[in-house]
């Protein structure tokens, strides 16, 4: 059983590779953290990833992409290449897809790719080129999609490639300096809760409702230290905690409920009810 | 498609992943699976948990009486004849890329059973239990089986925690009968302001920041020692060993220098990017979700809410009090921002056309605005929408009546919406998978819209 299943793996291997994969190169672009993973679109074809585990990647490296052929996909993003190592991709004439993004390369590098006229789909942003690279595009007439951000690409590069190449899109990005942080919402006046006292003309409700959520600062202006209790929704206190003299509690809640306030023998005080607004509650003298 | 089953042991061996495997091994994988012609290589699940409405949203009524359209007036869009409700001006922008469906319905108007549908594609059948191995696997899980990441990167991660309806755990979120190994890991993200409201933290979650300090991580049974207690501890059901291997075995391989774990550290981005997002957790999220896909996470869930409904009090799609109120301050200026900056940010970095991003939600909302100025749970139609990995922008599929009642054109279910995020993935639609019996089920019912 294992005889045949090593047979079929040969015979799988010949099928596959034919004869143009070179077994050292497969076995050079693994060592250096490339994955190969096989493209759409027929025996032969590869899709090659460094973007994961291959960041090291130096311009060498790209001697061995360049012996497989067949590469549908390459993508180095990330990695160390420079404009030197992209020589290597003058001959890989089957490529659509190239992530170059987020490396040093420059114009001279990307004067290697005037030939590549399968590719589809090109993205140099975070590099450093200029519209001197775009001037290196334009024979490539199945270019769709550019991606240029952050570079030093400018509108009228944009505009000079898109008239060679009216059915391409170019992707310059957003200005990251006109992003306006979303402003910390400020401490809105707050309402002052009404203090109910306890024996009061005014009763509160006998148990808390829920609502929204809101916030309570609970400010103890008396000499001594209270106890916070929460009349729950079934009417029963539920002590939450003691604020010392003079001291502030913020306290998550929900609007329309009960907040009772007791001496330190739980002899009750005085009662908030929250509404919906941020609030304070002064707990007076 | 390329599924390659790798067990720790393997990665540690290699140190490489997927680059270390033997020539045979890769051969053998790829005659097993002969690929199919995708766009869309990785998916980012953003769901609006309680049920966002759709007049708010994605389909305003402003020709339907006051007591219908409610409060708010429109804004128009990036696209003419496509109108947006007014509180969502920077999405308003994004048009362009979106394709909306404003038919989906469905018959199941409680949370439980309809976050089961919105996230497995399936109607629950009896009693279903938030862990249960019985459920069918949700969207994520599926998708994490047919796209299978590089060692040491998780195949499916959900944020930033599970959904609860009053202290109850919802059943779909999980891998049911796929099996543990497939469970898409909780992951907290580690910045931003939470929602407003009740948010549980009962599962077990991977909280990388702690490790982030640390330069180096040599000696793994320390490593193992500290998830043991991090996780470990925390997990007491029947399932728990395999369960715990799973777990950490994942976070072993992340944390031993996977791409995963420099794409959680957020100190790392542009400040500016931050800002883009959002200092909010519903920005930080997606902004997670944008780095853990370029770390090669085939699938991310966002819960853009509070994790726990409790009545609808937090900042929550349930929004059966104070809808306008709550829809205006609190959920839509996040959302809004958060996902505009996320299709903003794929675009640019040229990662939108094979980064699928889908929105779910329970259901819409009720057409009659409720005497406590809310609108409650409207299963019979309400509205979704996709951008990026391939689906056609600047669209709207199927259409709701002239009150946003029930569907008026192009009525599809929510396994039709499944069905779609399939094909756009590559995956056979009709495909079967097995359970842990090898017993044989069709993974979804519906059929794709044909706008991918």
């Amino acid at each position: 059983m294992i005889r045949i299943l090593l047979l079929s793996f040969v015979a799988v291997a010949g099928q596959a590779l034919g004869q143009a994969v070179d077994p050292p190169a497969i076995d050079a672009i693994k060592k250096n953290g490339g994955l190969i993973l096989p493209a759409p679109g027929g025996e032969n074809q590869w899709n090659i990833q460094f973007q994961l585990r291959g960041r090291d990647l130096k311009d060498a490296g790209l001697a061995d992409v360049a012996k497989l052929g067949g590469v549908v996909e390459l993508n180095l993003r990330d990695t160390k290449i420079t404009s030197a190592g992209l020589v290597h991709l003058k001959g890989l004439a089957k490529l659509t897809r190239l992530h170059l993004e987020r490396t040093n390369i420059g114009d001279e590098g990307v004067a290697n790719l005037a030939g590549l006229t399968k590719l589809e789909y090109l993205n140099l942003y975070s590099t450093k080129i200029t519209d001197k690279s775009l001037g290196h595009l334009t024979g490539l007439k199945n270019l769709r999609q550019l991606y240029v951000w952050q570079t030093d690409v400018t509108d009228a590069g944009i505009a000079k490639l898109k008239k060679t190449l009216p059915a391409i899109s170019i992707v310059k990005g957003i200005d990251l300096t006109a992003i306006i942080p979303v402003e910390k919402e400020k401490p809105k006046p707050e309402d002052d809760l009404k203090w109910l006292p306890d024996g009061g003309d005014e009763k509160p409700p006998a148990k808390s409702v829920t609502g929204e959520f809101t916030i309570v600062r609970f400010v103890n202006n008396r000499d001594k230290a209270v106890k916070l209790f929460w009349i729950d929704y079934g009417g029963k206190p539920k002590l939450y905690g003691v604020i010392e003299p003079g001291a502030e509690r913020r306290q998550n809640t929900y609007e329309d409920a009960v907040w009772m306030v007791a001496n330190q023998r739980d002899m009750p005080l005085g009662y908030f009810v929250t509404g919906r607004a941020f609030a304070r509650a002064i707990i007076p003298k | 498609m390329l599924s390659l089953q790798h067990t720790r042991r393997d990665f540690l061996r290699s140190s490489v992943g997927l680059a270390g495997l033997t020539l045979p091994t890769f051969l053998k994988a790829q005659a097993v699976s002969a690929p199919r012609r995708r766009k869309a290589k990785a998916c980012i699940i953003i769901y609006t948990w309680g049920g966002m409405s759709h007049y708010e949203t994605f389909d305003p009524k402003p020709e339907a009486p006051v007591d219908i359209r409610g409060e708010f007036k429109t804004t128009r869009t990036a696209t003419p004849g496509i109108q947006f409700s007014e509180h969502i001006p920077l999405l308003a922008k994004h048009s362009n890329k979106l394709s909306i469906v404003r038919s989906v319905h469905h018959n199941n108007g409680a949370h439980s059973g309809a976050v089961y549908l919105n996230m497995t594609g399936h109607h629950p059948e009896g009693q279903i239990k938030a862990k249960g191995r019985k459920n069918w696997p949700s969207i994520t899980s599926v998708i994490s089986h047919f796209h299978r990441p590089i060692a040491g990167v998780p195949g499916a991660v959900r944020m930033p925690y599970s959904m609860y309806d009053n202290g109850r755990q919802m059943a779909g979120e999980g891998a049911g009968w796929l099996g543990a190994k497939y469970d898409p890991i909780l992951m907290r993200t580690p910045a931003g302001e939470p929602y407003g409201g009740v948010s549980r933290y009962d599962d077990p979650a991977l909280n990388l920041k702690l490790n982030l300090e640390k330069e180096r991580i040599s000696d793994r049974l320390t490593l193992l020692e500290q998830l043991d207690q991090s996780l470990g501890q925390r997990m007491g059901d029947s399932t728990a060993y395999e369960k715990l291997d799973h777990y950490r075995q994942m976070a072993a391989d992340m944390l031993l220098g996977s791409p995963v774990r420099e794409a959680y550290d957020l100190d790392l981005e542009d400040q500016r990017i931050r800002d883009m997002y959002g200092n909010h957790i519903g920005g930080q999220s997606l902004l997670l979700a944008r780095r853990l896909v370029e770390a090669g996470v085939p699938v991310v869930q966002a819960v853009c809410s509070a994790g726990d409904l409790a009545g609808g009090g937090g900042d929550n799609w349930d929004t059966h009090r104070n809808h306008f109120f709550k829809m205006k301050n609190r959920l839509l200026p996040v959302f809004d921002r958060a996902v505009s900056a996320l299709l903003t940010d794929l675009e640019m970095r040229g990662m939108l056309d094979e980064t699928l991003v889908v929105f779910l939600t329970d259901f819409g909302r009720t057409p009659k605005v409720n005497g406590n100025g809310g609108r409650d749970h409207h299963p019979g139609v309400y509205s979704m929408a996709f951008a990026g990995g391939g689906v056609h922008g600047g669209q709207v599929y199927g259409a709701s009546d002239t009150k946003g009642i029930e569907p008026a054109a192009g009525a599809c279910s929510p396994a039709d919406i499944h069905a779609t995020v399939y094909k756009a993935m590559g995956i056979d639609h009709n495909a079967e998978l097995h359970d842990q019996l090898d017993r044989p089920y069709l993974i979804c019912e519906g059929q794709p819209l044909p706008i991918v």
